[in-house]
């Protein structure tokens, strides 16, 4: 794993284990490779080398163990001996000594490191020794599922009697007396804490008297808007629970971050220690970065990644090997399924046995192929991430993932399913031929290096802070004066006064509305003016998604082409006013673009870094979006295939931004044409968005991104003509060459929520890299003139405009890419 | 940019519903007479504290409500209105005095013993939302000690009275043997003991029954009226008619007014509201009582009765028009 010393010192040394591998792929007879993942492994290489871009390899690392403390329960202590456990890890045992000295904690290990134990062993002894309580929050009741179980289990074999419950929304209304008298462990999610525990927490009292240990597990996907509510709900829990007289410690748990104990700490308001040093063993790992073959050089396409994965697979199963294969989507999985299976039916040997397991089966079905991959009477099986984590399905060899998942600590937990002790894994990453995709295989650092991506969060959002101030003064008054989070509320609180929703006597806020705040609140969305998004196949009725008010415009048009599960359906209707778009499902071969006048105003400028030639900088900036029609897309060839006309209202708001600019006497130097120049900004815009999307673990609908003037007088946009054009706020065309001495094209990248989440500021600091990444983005493309991959989908080539637009957006990418920043 | 400012515009761009200046007074309804207030109503988002009484203090307003409501005022913040009733207090139609009367298991639930008294309880709240934002702002009820009548209504006028107000539920609560309510098993009860709690206190409960007359009013009528709630049950069963009733649902309201504004009319009908609903509860009682032991010729549904007792281990006889049982 990438943050573990043992291994960087190990890469470090005289032995590039990547280079070795490509320069000398070992041969059949390597006796090294007697092992079937890595002769796997080998016979891809042999086979396929050059779609393979690298083989990165983990070297097997043995285990590091500690006894138990001496202060742990010995009932434990059998417990674990009798499973053929004599020892701890060293990572658990250290883990131990921090909850055992009061400290919060996060633990940032891989997958199957053993990292439940690091928070089981210490809630229970405390538990059995103290009376204490605690309280369990996995991001889905799924998990919460397997982790009561596995509690349990591991009370039973100690012959404790600790009583551990989830309480989530499937909890019948009869049990949830019990759960909140009897409960030592109560295991649930953010979404229920927020809005039925914390509102009633009266009823939760003893719990919360007596609430030592909060456990906070899959910290990583606490990010964003998500991560930001969350940890508002954390500010409330820590002034309930102190209500009751209790302070608890927090034991995190996260995948591999570039920034954990940052997350950690914003999360919870406190400080934190970490523990990241994996003390389990694992075997030798490899990883190959596959690139589909391209099948027309000049338009860039590569053969689709499904194929190459059913092939891949099919081999795998073919040497005996058990292979998971990951898809990102629950039709791919089927897809995917079919095809396997389809493969098999045509060998002559004996029939494999494929299985697809994805959210929306039935629970006793997906159990049943738990159960068959445990017993071995499955060789391979098909899945989203709803096999990513948690759930038991026994030793795997090979995992194939179907595209990039979006965040490379998701990959790493997906490849960390594969692996048996004693064994070689083999994992394998088939790239899409999404530019993300294409980006990361062309650059396996990333998956060999120091993480690189950040959870970040915003939880003074001001939206976000005042829905839950509103929640935190139902559940108690305010104190004039009183924090919340590290500052001082008394304005928010007034304001809330002032709207009729608190009363102020002597020097305390009440709640005074006949409302249940916390229900108008949803964890996972900024704000309440989302879409419903209503399937009328068949006169069916169905609400099929939500989307939010900023992401309606643009994707929710009438003649839109919305997709689910990759299912393409046709917006039919759109009733703005109330918040509805009527869909039908559709047969198509193209999606829908929508054209977006996005028009933005920096209105105040917070940071600046500049070097002379170039600057970038970060502040509050007025966005102005119209969206006047869309394109039809044709899949895979990316044509226009037609053109629709979109009448909806304007879309305003303010929301904070990262820029860049170059001095404009140097853009007049280095380019002949200031035309050329502009195109130049919208190729690098592109990748300078791809990577800021990846280092800020943001979904890239999350982070805007936007090309125009500096001072707001004109904005570009790719037209019709597949040339970059600018045009002023009124639509009117502005033409470069006519506009005087001040040309200063700027790229944004903006928080595309209203006051922003947070993101820009910590762009700002990574803005070298991120420049540097986004050149080598460019450059390393193997296209010649430019290809959706690295300048876009949409830039036409040197035939039509006389010069590269890859070329003029490298320019433009080396112009930005100033050292002083860094 | 102001809080305020800022909060707009981000709404506005959240395409979020844009609040009104003052929503919650602007939904009250006009409490008095517009030539006290000649300026209210007509400018318009004007911000609250100029509809203020200016020239009260706080005491002094409380001072002058309890003497429009005959009440002592037990601490800033909390009045109490006390009064007796006659042994011969005529509700509706029903003589409470008929209490005495009834059967030592009435509708199912054993009656207190001598030593204990009767407590027909019921509460005003700034709401129905539940949960820990709901507060109680008037408590009381009806006592009934075998012989004599005592009506005590206990009201909030700032929130300073809420431990107080939280004492004198439960020196209540420990005075009575049989408490009596309609919906006080999932609402009232809840909500107090929720109080309670963040009072850091806990109501006495142990010796107490708590007959909640919603259940077996359903089981004797849900079959035959529109629905079962307290204002129905005490028509057709009390021929109790009130007159120029505040609706419960806005008493939230006139408290909230008095908050905000100082106005106690509204306020000072919220009381005369949970005053009728109390003697309601003692009312329905005897009625019930009476429908329980004679379904036939109170319209009620036997077999409801029936199935109700059976429910709670009573063994039921019928006779002519007449149900009898014994546990
Ligand atoms: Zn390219």
């Amino acid at each position: 794993m990438p943050t573990d010393p043992a291994l960087r010192s190990a890469r470090s040394g005289d032995t590039p284990n990547l280079d070795a591998a490509l320069r000398e792929p070992p041969g059949p007879n390597n006796p090294a490779n007697a092992d079937p993942a890595l002769a796997l492994a080998d016979r891809l290489q042999q086979h396929y080398g050059e779609r393979i871009t690298a083989r990165i390899v983990q070297p097997a690392r043995p285990a590091r163990h500690a006894p138990f403390p001496s202060w742990l329960n010995p009932a434990l202590v059998a417990a674990l001996q009798q499973r053929g456990v004599a020892q701890l890890y060293s990572h658990q045992a250290e883990a131990l000594a921090h909850v055992q000295a009061g400290r919060n904690l996060v633990v940032v290990t891989p997958t199957a490191s053993g990292k439940s134990l690091c928070y089981n062993l210490p809630v229970l002894h405390g538990v059995q020794a103290e009376g204490a309580k605690a309280l369990y929050l996995f991001p889905t009741k799924a998990l919460a599922q397997d982790q009561v179980a596995e509690l349990n289990e591991l009370n039973r074999q100690a012959g404790l009697a600790v009583r551990a419950f989830t309480f989530d929304g499937d909890t019948p209304a009869d049990a949830r007396q019990a759960v909140r008298l009897k409960g030592d462990i109560v295991v649930s999610n953010p979404d229920m804490l927020h809005q039925g525990i914390l509102p009633h927490h009266t009823k939760w009292a003893q719990f919360f008297e007596g609430l030592r240990y909060v456990v906070i597990d899959e910290m990583h996907t606490y990010r964003g808007i998500f991560g930001s509510h969350v940890a508002n709900v954390l500010r409330r829990l820590r002034r309930v629970a102190a209500f009751y007289g209790s302070h608890p410690q927090f034991i995190l748990c996260s995948a591999t971050l570039a920034n954990p104990v940052q997350l950690a700490e914003g999360l919870i308001g406190q400080a934190v220690s970490a523990v990241d040093r994996n003390g389990a063993p694992s075997g030798e790992r490899h990883l190959l970065l596959w690139n589909p073959p391209v099948i027309n050089p000049d338009l860039g396409i590569r053969a689709s990644n499904r194929s190459q994965t059913t092939r891949i697979a099919r081999m795998a199963v073919q040497q005996g090997l058990k292979t998971i294969v990951f898809a990102n989507s629950r039709l791919m999985v089927e897809v995917l399924t079919k095809y396997l299976k389809d493969a098999f039916e045509r060998d002559i040997q004996p029939r494999a046995h494929i299985s697809a397991y994805r959210g929306g089966y039935l629970p006793n079905e997906r159990r049943r192929t738990e159960q068959a991959l445990r017993g071995d009477q499955v060789d391979c099986v098909v899945a989203t991430s709803a096999l990513e984590l948690g759930v038991d399905i026994g030793s795997l060899d090979v995992c194939i993932l179907n595209g990039y998942p979006g965040s490379i600590a998701g990959t790493w937990q997906r490849l960390g399913r594969a692996g048996r002790r004693g064994r070689a894994a083999l994992g394998v990453l088939v790239a899409s031929s999404d530019a993300l995709d294409q980006y990361l295989v062309r650059n396996p650092e990333f998956f060999d290096a120091a993480p690189v991506e950040h959870g970040r969060i915003a939880p003074d959002q001001l939206l976000i802070l005042m829905e839950h101030l509103r929640c935190a003064a139902f559940e108690l008054p305010f104190r004039r004066g009183e924090l919340f989070g590290e500052a001082s509320v008394d304005e928010h609180l007034a304001y809330l006064a002032e709207q009729g929703v608190l009363h102020l006597e002597a020097d305390r806020w009440h709640w005074m509305s006949d409302s249940y705040p916390a229900n108008a609140v949803s964890l996972r969305s900024v704000a309440d003016g989302n879409f419903l998004v209503i399937d009328q196949t068949d006169q069916r009725k169905e609400v099929l998604a939500e989307v939010d008010y900023s992401a309606a415009a643009m994707t929710l048009y009438e003649g839109a082409i919305y997709l689910v599960q990759a299912q393409p359906y046709q917006v039919e209707h759109l009733d703005w006013v109330g918040r509805k778009a009527f869909v039908r499902a559709t047969r198509v071969d193209y999606y829908t673009d929508a054209i977006d006048y996005t028009h933005l105003r920096i209105l105040d400028t917070f940071e600046t870094r500049s070097d002379g030639a170039a600057l970038c900088a970060r502040g509050e900036v007025h966005l102005l979006r119209r969206v006047p029609g869309y394109k039809k897309i044709k899949y895979y060839s990316h044509e226009n295939v037609g053109y629709g006309n979109i009448s909806l209202p304007d879309h305003e708001m303010h929301t904070s931004s990262l820029w860049w600019q170059i001095d404009p006497a140097i853009i007049d130097q280095h380019f002949a044409r200031r035309s050329e120049a502009l195109d130049g900004f919208l190729g690098a815009a592109h990748a300078l968005h791809l990577v800021a999307a990846l280092r800020s673990m943001a979904e890239r609908q999350d982070l805007g991104r936007a090309v125009g003037d500096g001072n707001g007088e004109w904005f570009a946009t790719v037209g019709a003509d597949s040339r970059g054009n600018a045009r002023r706020p009124d639509g009117s065309r502005f033409d470069p060459e006519q506009g005087g001495d001040r040309f200063v094209p700027t790229v944004f990248l903006y928080d595309n929520f209203p006051g922003g989440v947070g993101l820009s500021e910590p762009l700002l600091a990574l803005a070298g890299e991120i420049v540097q990444g986004a050149a080598d983005l460019v450059g390393q493309c193997p296209c010649p003139q430019g290809c959706p991959a690295c300048v876009g989908p949409i830039l036409a080539s040197e035939a039509q405009r006389g010069f590269s637009p890859k070329a003029a957006a490298s320019r433009v990418l080396t112009l930005l890419g100033a050292r002083a920043w860094t | 940019m102001d809080l305020s400012t800022r909060l707009r515009a981000l709404q506005k761009s959240a395409g979020m519903h844009q609040p009104p200046a003052m929503p919650a007074t602007q939904a009250l309804p006009p409490a008095s007479p517009p030539t006290r207030s000649p300026h209210s109503g007509i400018s318009a988002p004007d911000p609250a504290p100029s509809r203020r009484h200016p020239d009260n203090s706080p005491d002094q307003r409380e001072a002058e409500l309890a003497l429009a409501l005959q009440a002592r005022v037990l601490t800033p913040g909390l009045l109490l209105v006390e009064q007796a009733l006659g042994p011969q207090h005529v509700h509706g139609g029903i003589e409470l005095s008929e209490l005495q009367q009834l059967q030592d298991a009435v509708l199912g639930m054993p009656l207190p013993a001598s030593s204990g008294g009767w407590w027909f309880m019921d509460t005003e709240t700034t709401g129905l939302a539940g949960g820990t934002g709901t507060l109680v702002f008037l408590y009381g009820g009806l006592h009934f000690d075998g012989q004599c009548f005592t009506l005590r209504q206990w009201l909030l006028t700032r929130l300073a009275g809420e431990p107080a107000l939280i004492d004198c539920v439960m020196e209540s609560l420990q005075q009575s043997a049989l408490m009596v309510s309609f919906n006080g098993k999932s609402f009232d009860m809840p909500l107090l003991r929720t109080r309670a709690r963040l009072q850091r206190r806990s109501l006495p409960e142990q010796h107490l029954r708590h007959l909640d007359l919603l259940h077996p009013a359903r089981s004797a009528f849900a079959q035959r009226w529109p629905d079962v709630r307290l204002q129905t049950a005490e028509r057709r069963l009390c021929q109790f008619r009130r007159v120029h009733d505040l609706p419960g649902s806005e008493a939230p309201l006139a408290f909230l007014r008095w908050l905000r504004e100082g106005t106690s009319a509204g306020l000072q009908r919220v009381v005369e509201h949970h005053r009728n609903d109390v003697l309601s509860l003692a009312g329905l009682t005897v009625a019930l009582a009476r429908a329980f032991l004679h379904p036939h010729l109170h319209d009620a549904d036997a077999a409801g009765i029936v199935r109700r007792l059976r429910r709670q281990g009573y063994q039921v006889r019928e006779g002519q028009a007449q149900l009898a049982f014994a546990p």
